[in-house]
């Protein structure tokens, strides 16, 4: 029984520094949402990306909650100030929307995608984490498809 | 109270293999404190883990040094990192995040409702890809009339 405490904490402790790979909007991907009537998260992982060059795509979206935007904002804002690059939109001194080119990790090139419709007449707020080969050109090409 | 210590050998190898009850170690712990229990080197090494070494009136005839209750405890860390590596790689494969793992989940959760549709999550990204997309081009012709009012006024 000791043992199988031990090996439990221990797999806890493992699980988050696994998991988190040093982006801060991590913390919203861990299943919070998941039983929110107000949001959708979907998990999208391997060959599905394959025609994209992605790897790994994984959205959160919030319908009618613009309250939730001054965390979500927070978290991008902080994985955003080490991005490789970026495109970013304000609105009403708030983030509107944002494009960020992320440093790679494990040879994956990384992005996050944020949108805060709430800024501009619409009731959404929109994060997507996505990792794989593409580049940034691949990237916008794939949001005009 | 009458202390049998018939099972006494037996409880402690229980105790150190994580298996005893409270009942038993309540059990195994009256009999370690008595003064009549079998002087051997398992009764010395339980009460030097256990804290008894200096309750007893007689001597131990063998007092377990810490390299001793280390070595007892090392198999079992051991043990337990290795479920441990086993159940973080079950879980990492269950619970999704950001890692690589190439095994073709595909999942939503929509309002508390668990999606298992490929067709009905693909069609979720492309309707968050589609909002992203009129938003960054929205961005970018805000961009280009600010540009083109520049160049208006540089003209």
């Amino acid at each position: 029984m000791r043992c199988l405490l031990l090996a439990v904490f221990l797999s806890l402790v493992a699980i988050p520094l696994r998991a988190q790979d040093g982006l801060n909007i991590n913390s919203l991907f861990d299943g919070r949402y998941r039983a929110n009537p107000a949001a959708s998260e979907t998990i999208i992982q391997g060959s599905r990306l394959s025609r994209y060059d992605l790897k790994n795509y994984h959205a959160l979206t919030l319908t009618g909650v613009p309250d939730a935007a001054y965390e979500i904002e927070r978290l991008v804002s902080k994985d955003g100030a080490k991005a490789l690059s970026r495109e970013v939109s304000y609105k009403q001194g708030r983030l509107y929307y944002g494009f960020y080119r992320l440093a790679s990790h494990n040879g994956l090139r990384r992005y996050l995608f944020y949108l805060n419709q709430h800024l501009k007449g619409g009731n959404k707020i929109i994060l997507i984490y996505l990792d794989g080969d593409a580049d940034t050109e691949a990237i916008k090409r794939m949001l005009k498809k | 109270m009458i202390t049998k210590f018939d099972d006494i050998h037996v409880l402690i190898e229980r105790y150190f293999a994580g298996e005893t009850s409270l009942d038993e170690e309540r059990r195994l712990r009256f009999m370690l404190v008595s003064p009549d229990a079998p002087a051997t080197d398992d009764v010395a090494e339980a009460r030097a883990v256990m804290g008894y070494a200096s309750v007893m009136s007689r001597p131990a005839t063998a007092r377990a040094s810490v390299a001793v209750r280390l070595r007892s405890f090392v198999p079992k860390i051991v043990a337990a990192a290795s479920v441990a590596v086993v159940l973080t790689f079950v879980w990492g494969s269950i619970g999704g995040g950001m890692k690589d793992v190439s095994n073709g989940e595909c999942m939503a959760y929509v309002g508390g409702v668990r999606v298992s549709d490929a067709d009905d999550v693909m069609a979720m990204m492309g309707a968050d890809l589609r909002s992203i997309g009129e938003a960054s081009a929205d961005v970018d012709n805000g961009i280009t009339e600010e540009l083109n009012a520049i160049s208006d006024i540089l003209k």
